[in-house]
């Protein structure tokens, strides 16, 4: 049983502590974001067709290439994280189908390039970039963002069809097509439950935190019910469930600390249910009615990508006031000595 | 008064891996070592070694002792002939310190030993006979017996027996309280005698259910009031000294105080069985139970005597298997590595594990916030190293760097593998070179 070791000193590898290290690492968390996104993916192509699989390819193409010539700029290394891959597909997936491709490209380029890697790149961002780029693209090609089509598959018909939160949408479409995602709206969106699906995996892995999901979905829901709206409709419609779970727990732009991330999905319900009930006719009272902002009309119904961006800027904030007391500082909880 | 207590860590979140197996294993007696290595810590020279090269002497005799009451003697492990003293440079801080070595007789032969009744001793007594034995208590080898002698003005309200593992892969605890668990209640009946009016409370790990049943019969037995056993759920980083006084009272430790500024003393499973062997026999600290765990060909725990260099249990395991390149005293996440294996056993060593080693790429922090949901003391590790990295070593100080205790937890969950640990390590060394600047 005894045996002589080989080992003589300096052959042992001596490094400082912890010498255990958890398997969820940042680009692990990249590829099960995407595993994760591959219902709703499947969904899109079925629903939308080849403009799922024409929009999906462009985004996420040019997302890398943009990335890679980003950091090459920077004198930084490219890496191949994942990161891009996501951003990529999150954008196709919140783009109307008939969308042109240069756009979707055009819009790609500015998430990447400006609202990621200008800022630092991963983990210095303020915005993220995702929406970064859908709210350029709102504002470059109003027209076309809201151009939305009836889910055909793979046939050949284009039928224009209602936008996803107009009165029109809500009084034609039924719950459960909503929930299974055979509606118009962006790509990825429609199916909410398969993004829920998608979330759950998140959540369950430990990717995302559950407090974000969770309190933009219920302060949406209460909210939205607490004002008369339809809380059911406006949690399965638009972008809401993509944006909870997918685009709101973007950790880089959303607070560190657990309380933190309660109020950012808080802030983001309340500013999305306000969006989404009232931004139209404060547009109106304050403009009129001019050409361009009926436009912006159109786009600020969606209120989730701007309530996101807008807790976005105020994350720094919250982060600064909510700090637990450390151990050791906290006053005698048991008596004394 | 209930006897089960059942504590889960709540804000620890932590479940290390068990994948390498523990070795639950029977404790096993090494074989005596042909030489012993006694470092001796204290550094500020008011000890004296009271041998010389070449001096015969026998097992559990006084080598080095100082008038300081505050400073635990040290005793050889076997008996043979002094050696020299010669310089060994302490894995965790890298310092040079003195040691005695010792070249063994090969015969086992030792000083008398003086049974004593411990219900007859005074509790002064008791404390000297502690301190005689050189029991010392920990990771950090703090001399047992002043946690037996009470601070002024303060009383022990609750004795925390630490029975739990904090650490995967380490099973000597556990086997100490099921092979030698009269011997460990004994010691804590002195302990009991020592610091009377105290609660006991026993820690144990939720999972070991013989260990329970066998601490639970044994304070059925002793006829105890005050004692609760504390089933604790396997969560790191729960069990070191400052979070376990935590999870089990939920109160936190002064910062930059210690555990008895607030009414509590922890003891070791090890430590409570060395004093039932120092005041019922008079018998000195001179082995320890080490567990041996990872990528050895037969992982075990081993009775060794304290000095033996650290090959001889690493080869009586069956040698270092397969391609693993490092020994980490101590416990995986909190441990040091060891960078050679003639590196004797200390009184603080509790376990070796062997691994391969994984060199991680840093990446940029992504702001997830996972390490101040793991950190024990409510910090914001990324936080600090932003701080630490700029050199604003002061805001550092101020978003309270103290409370750290090095725990790793942060650095373990960390998606980006940045090493959180290192960086508020040198921090913290950065304030306290301004701090001995002032000064």
């Amino acid at each position: 049983m005894i045996q002589k070791t080989n080992i003589t000193p300096g052959e042992l590898a001596v490094s400082p502590g912890p010498h255990a290290q958890n398997w969820l690492s940042a680009n692990r968390m990249m590829y099960v974001i995407l595993f994760a996104l591959i219902l709703p993916t499947a969904a899109a192509i079925y629903f939308f067709g080849y403009h799922a699989i024409s929009v999906i390819a462009v985004s996420t193409v040019t997302a890398l290439i943009t990335e890679y010539l980003a950091k090459r700029m920077r004198g930084r290394a490219f890496v191949m994280d994942g990161s891009a891959i996501v951003a990529g597909l999150l954008l196709a997936l919140l783009m109307p189908p008939t969308i042109p491709l240069w756009m979707v490209a055009v819009g790609a380029f500015i998430a990447i390039a400006i609202a990621k890697e200008a800022f630092g790149g991963l983990g210095h961002y303020i915005f993220n970039p995702v929406l970064g780029g859908v709210a350029f693209m709102h504002a470059c090609f109003p027209a076309e963002m809201a151009t939305w089509v009836a889910p055909t598959g793979f046939g050949s018909e284009i039928t224009s069809a209602a936008a996803p939160l107009s009165e029109t949408f809500a009084a034609n479409t039924s719950k459960l097509s909503m929930l299974i995602g055979d509606t118009s709206g962006g790509l990825g969106e429609t199916s909410a439950l398969l993004i829920l699906i998608g979330g759950i995996i998140l959540i369950f892995l430990r990717v995302i935190d559950w407090r974000i999901p969770l309190s933009l979905i219920t302060t949406t829901f209460l909210f939205s019910a607490l004002l008369g709206a339809d809380p059911v409709f406006h949690l399965l419609t638009g972008s809401l469930m993509l944006g909870a779970f997918f685009l709101a727990t973007d950790s880089t732009t959303t607070p560190l600390a657990r309380r933190g991330k309660v109020v950012f999905g808080i802030g983001a319900g309340i500013l999305l249910v306000l969006m989404r009930l009232y931004g139209v006719t404060l547009v109106e009272e304050l403009f009129g009615d001019v050409v361009v902002i009926s436009l912006i009309k159109e786009v600020t119904t969606e209120g989730v990508i701007y309530s996101i961006l807008l807790m976005n800027a105020i994350t720094p904030l919250i982060d600064r006031f909510l700090k637990a007391k450390p151990y050791g500082f906290k006053k005698a909880v048991k008596g004394e000595g | 008064m209930a006897l089960f207590i059942r504590r889960n860590g709540q804000s620890y979140k932590i479940r290390l891996p068990y994948r390498i197996p523990s070795p639950d294993s029977p404790i096993v007696p090494l074989p005596l070592p042909e030489k012993v290595i006694l470092p001796f810590y204290n550094t500020n020279a008011s000890y004296s070694i009271l041998v010389k090269r070449g001096d015969k002497i026998l097992g559990g005799q006084k080598i080095v002792d100082s008038d300081d009451f505050s400073i635990t003697p040290i005793h050889t492990t076997i008996s043979g002939e002094v050696s020299g003293i010669i310089k060994l440079i302490e894995p965790a801080s890298g310092r040079p310190v003195d040691a005695i070595a010792i070249t063994s007789d090969g015969e086992d032969k030792w000083i008398e030993e003086t049974p004593k009744n411990p219900e007859a001793l005074s509790v002064k007594e008791i404390v000297t006979a502690i301190r005689e034995a050189g029991i010392t208590e920990g990771v950090d080898t703090l001399p047992a017996h002043l946690k037996l002698t009470k601070p002024e003005g303060k009383g022990i309200e609750a004795i925390i027996l630490n029975g739990c593992q904090c650490e995967p892969y380490l099973t000597s605890n556990a086997r100490l309280l099921l092979e030698n668990g009269e011997q460990v209640f004994s010691g804590l009946k002195i302990i009991n005698r020592a610091l009377p009016n105290a609660i006991i409370y026993i820690v144990i790990d939720n999972d070991r259910y013989d260990v329970i049943d066998n601490v639970e019969k044994m304070v059925k037995a002793s006829g105890f009031e005050n004692i609760k056993i504390v089933l604790l759920e396997k969560k790191y980083p729960a069990v070191a000294e400052t979070s376990l006084v935590k999870t089990v009272l939920g109160i936190d430790i002064p910062a930059n105080g210690m555990a008895a500024d607030i009414g509590v003393a922890v003891f070791d499973i090890a430590t409570a069985k060395a004093i039932h062997d120092a005041v019922n026999f008079g018998k000195p600290f001179i082995e320890k139970v080490i567990t041996i765990a990872g990528s050895v060909n037969q992982p075990m725990n081993l009775l060794v005597r304290i000095g033996t260099p650290l090959r001889n249990l690493i080869d009586y395991c069956g040698g270092i298997k397969g391609e693993a390149d490092e020994a980490i005293m101590n416990g995986l996440m909190m441990g040091v590595p060891l960078y050679e294996l003639d590196f004797p056993v200390t009184k603080g060593l509790g376990s070796i594990v062997i691994g391969k080693s994984n060199p991680l790429k840093e990446q940029d922090c992504i702001r997830c916030g996972k390490c101040l949901d793991v950190c024990p003391a409510c910090l914001v590790p990324s936080l600090l190293t932003t701080y630490a990295k700029a050199g604003r070593y002061d805001d550092c100080k101020e978003n309270y760097i103290d409370s750290c205790f090095e725990c790793g937890a942060c650095a373990y969950i960390c998606p980006s593998n940045i090493p959180l640990v290192q960086y508020i390590r040198i921090a913290k060394v950065e304030l306290d070179k301004r701090a001995a600047v002032k000064q």
